[in-house]
């Protein structure tokens, strides 16, 4: 009699442990802080109790920004954009190598000298407008990545042209902000970096759940999702939505092909790339915008990340890896699987 | 213990893992919205950084409550119902949370994100 | 029937628990619980207790009596006495279903809980209904179900001790003791 008494106390205690498991969520609070920078709004989302943690992360930001500005005078990037040479600190050494093996990488894709056409066309700011040929064709003389050389000691040079590293920089805060949380003994973090997605950490629910933005649809509104297990991963997007102009009907995008000086027009309304490093998946995004997928595809060979083509035709291209991880959510687009 | 002893617990237990099981469904998602729905007043306003606004809601029996919306949180800032325990959940930061006035038959809840996404590539 | 004695005894001792209920009630109001209104179903106990003294109508009866007294003189008939109207027609229901399994099939804890499970789904439900927010129904039902598990084995044991110092017998019409 008293042994089924214990067993059945056993039981119930059982089973309201595992209720109370499920029930359960997260051991520390989330701390959330929106901080506007590098011409974005970032949201920082860490668990953590101790709220320095978020003003460490919004210096390491701003420091940054300080360093890599194209707009900002004074930046190390407007140091060597005006001058040709410099002698970088150790964040922006990483940035300007990483930009130059990416460059290489995508044979020019990405090209981190893109400022002079950049500036060209404004799209973004208040300038926008559609240059002419002869502007293009001028600005275009400027933009070779292989004039940005890295000397040694340090030291760089820049022979033609201006940086702008606009498609390299949020990624790169990304994972200094991730090396950072690390040193601190964080254990879990969101951050939405102007829309790079990066996270950290275990997944509370078992995989982290990264929503992918329709293009067409408004802001908020997801084409897909992907599910990923990781515990360090990045979701850059380059989308024909997020900053462009119309004139006469046709939209300008932010997306310029280092080739033609113009928007990329390679049949894509956008691109997703997932990869652990957050600044290589910035770097790419943009690059595979650029390309398109089937050249796209022979430049992600070459590095372990994955993507997401959407194209103009409504079709969804992905990679073979992350195909289990996506669900897509409107029907009206087909997946198809790339080899 | 007997057989059916078990069934029960079983049955209980079930019951209450039953709403984890069908809480993943998936729908279109959109953008982050606080949903006020009380039996004088129905009101959805979009989540955006720049919303800072004070609601007051007025509850059948003359009593109410404030809802204060801080960018993308919101709370129960004030209310003269007996228990306040609308106040004391304090802010609201993700889809599902929800502040219950269960005297005015108030619910502040945030919706959007029908599966809760860690975030939104862009 | 389980009853076990006089008509007379029967009568002071289903008053006895009806006073016992309504004294439960008050205390465990003590109890703070997220939702308000909602109880934790302590007071059940006694209900279950007339049922394996006597039968399933002393259980209506005393567990009834005590939720209109409670509203007529203490708590008032708002929300909260919606609520323990719901959750004691509900529970009610239970015991009709599963009290004849008792004793042989069903220990009496386990009947609690299955009593206390309905208990609080009849609350969930009318507090559901109140805010007009079916949403609210499934986000609670976890907690509900963990805490019929355990408020429903606290009322069992005490139903079952109540009942052996009224000087219940397992098998039922043992004539008058």
């Amino acid at each position: 009699m008293r042994r089924s008494y214990l067993l059945t106390a056993v039981l119930a205690l059982l089973a309201l442990a595992g209720l109370a498991i499920s029930g359960a969520r997260r051991d520390l609070p989330w701390e959330e802080r929106e901080v506007f920078a590098m011409d974005t709004l970032m949201r920082l989302k860490v668990q953590s109790d101790d709220p320095k943690v978020l003003d460490r992360m919004e210096e390491e930001i701003r420091r940054l920004e300080g360093l890599l500005s194209a707009h900002a005078p004074t930046s190390e990037v407007s140091i060597l954009s005006s001058t040709g040479a410099l002698k970088a600190s150790p964040e922006t050494e990483q940035v300007l190598q990483l930009s130059i093996q990416v460059a290489q990488g995508t044979h020019g894709a990405f090209d981190p000298t893109i400022g002079a056409l950049s500036r060209l066309w404004g799209i973004g700011t208040e300038e926008a407008r559609v240059p002419s040929r002869e502007e293009i064709l001028r600005a275009l003389e400027t933009v070779d990545y292989r004039t940005l050389r890295y000397l040694g000691d340090h030291r760089f040079s820049l022979s033609a042209g201006r940086l702008d590293l606009g498609g390299i920089a949020k990624g790169f805060a990304g994972d200094r902000l991730v090396e950072l949380l690390a040193s601190m003994g964080i254990r879990r973090a969101v951050m939405d970096l102007g829309g790079n997605v990066v996270v950290f950490g275990p997944p509370p629910k078992a995989v982290w759940r990264i929503g992918i933005q329709h293009p067409d649809r408004p802001r908020g509104e997801v084409l897909g999702v992907l599910e990923l297990p990781e515990r360090r991963a990045a979701v850059v997007t380059s989308g024909v939505y997020e900053r462009y102009f119309e004139r006469d009907g046709v939209r300008y995008h932010h997306i310029l092909d280092p080739s033609t000086g113009e928007p990329a027009r390679s049949g894509l309304m956008a691109v997703s790339v997932a990869c652990s490093s957050s600044a290589l998946a910035d770097g790419l995004s943009t690059a595979l915008f650029v390309a398109g997928p089937e050249r796209g595809m022979e430049i992600l060979s070459r590095h372990r990340c994955q993507a997401i083509f959407v194209t103009e035709d409504r079709r969804v291209l992905i990679t073979p890896q992350l195909a289990p991880r996506f669900s897509l959510r409107d029907r009206s687009f087909r997946v198809e699987v790339l080899r | 213990m007997k057989v059916l002893d078990a069934a029960v617990v079983l049955t209980i237990a079930a019951l209450g893992l039953s709403p984890l099981v069908m809480g993943v469904s998936p729908s279109v998602s959109g953008p982050l919205v606080v949903r006020i729905s009380s039996p004088t007043l129905n009101r959805t306003i979009r989540l955006d950084p720049s919303t800072h606004l004070t609601i007051r809601v007025q509850s059948r029996d003359g009593g109410f409550n404030l809802v204060e919306v801080q960018g993308l949180k919101v709370r129960v800032s004030d209310a003269d119902c007996p228990d306040r325990e609308c106040v004391k959940r304090g802010w609201l930061t993700s889809p599902g949370d929800q502040a219950v006035c269960l005297p005015h038959r108030l619910v502040v809840r945030i919706e959007g994100d029908g599966d809760e996404l860690d975030g939104l590539s862009q | 029937m389980n009853w076990t004695g006089y008509p007379s005894r029967r009568l002071a001792v289903n008053g006895l628990l009806t006073a016992l209920a309504i004294c439960v009630n008050q205390l465990e109001g003590m109890f703070p619980h997220p939702l308000p209104g909602v109880k934790l179903g302590l007071a059940n106990a006694l209900g279950l207790a007339a049922f394996g003294l006597f039968d399933f109508k002393d259980a209506v009866m005393v567990s009834t009596l005590r939720v209109i007294t409670v509203g007529l003189t203490f708590s008032g008939l708002g929300l909260s006495f919606g609520c323990s109207l719901a959750g004691v027609g509900c529970s009610m229901v239970v015991l009709l279903l599963l009290g004849r399994l008792w004793p042989e099939r069903l220990s009496l804890w386990a009947l609690g809980q299955a009593m206390a499970m309905g208990f609080n789904l009849g609350q969930l439900a009318v507090v559901a209904w109140a805010v007009s927010s079916p949403s609210l129904f499934l986000s609670y039902l976890p907690i509900m179900a963990g805490s019929s598990l355990v408020t429903g084995f606290a009322t069992g044991t005490m139903a079952g001790w109540l009942m052996r110092k009224a000087g219940a017998s397992k098998s039922p019409g043992r004539g008058p003791i």
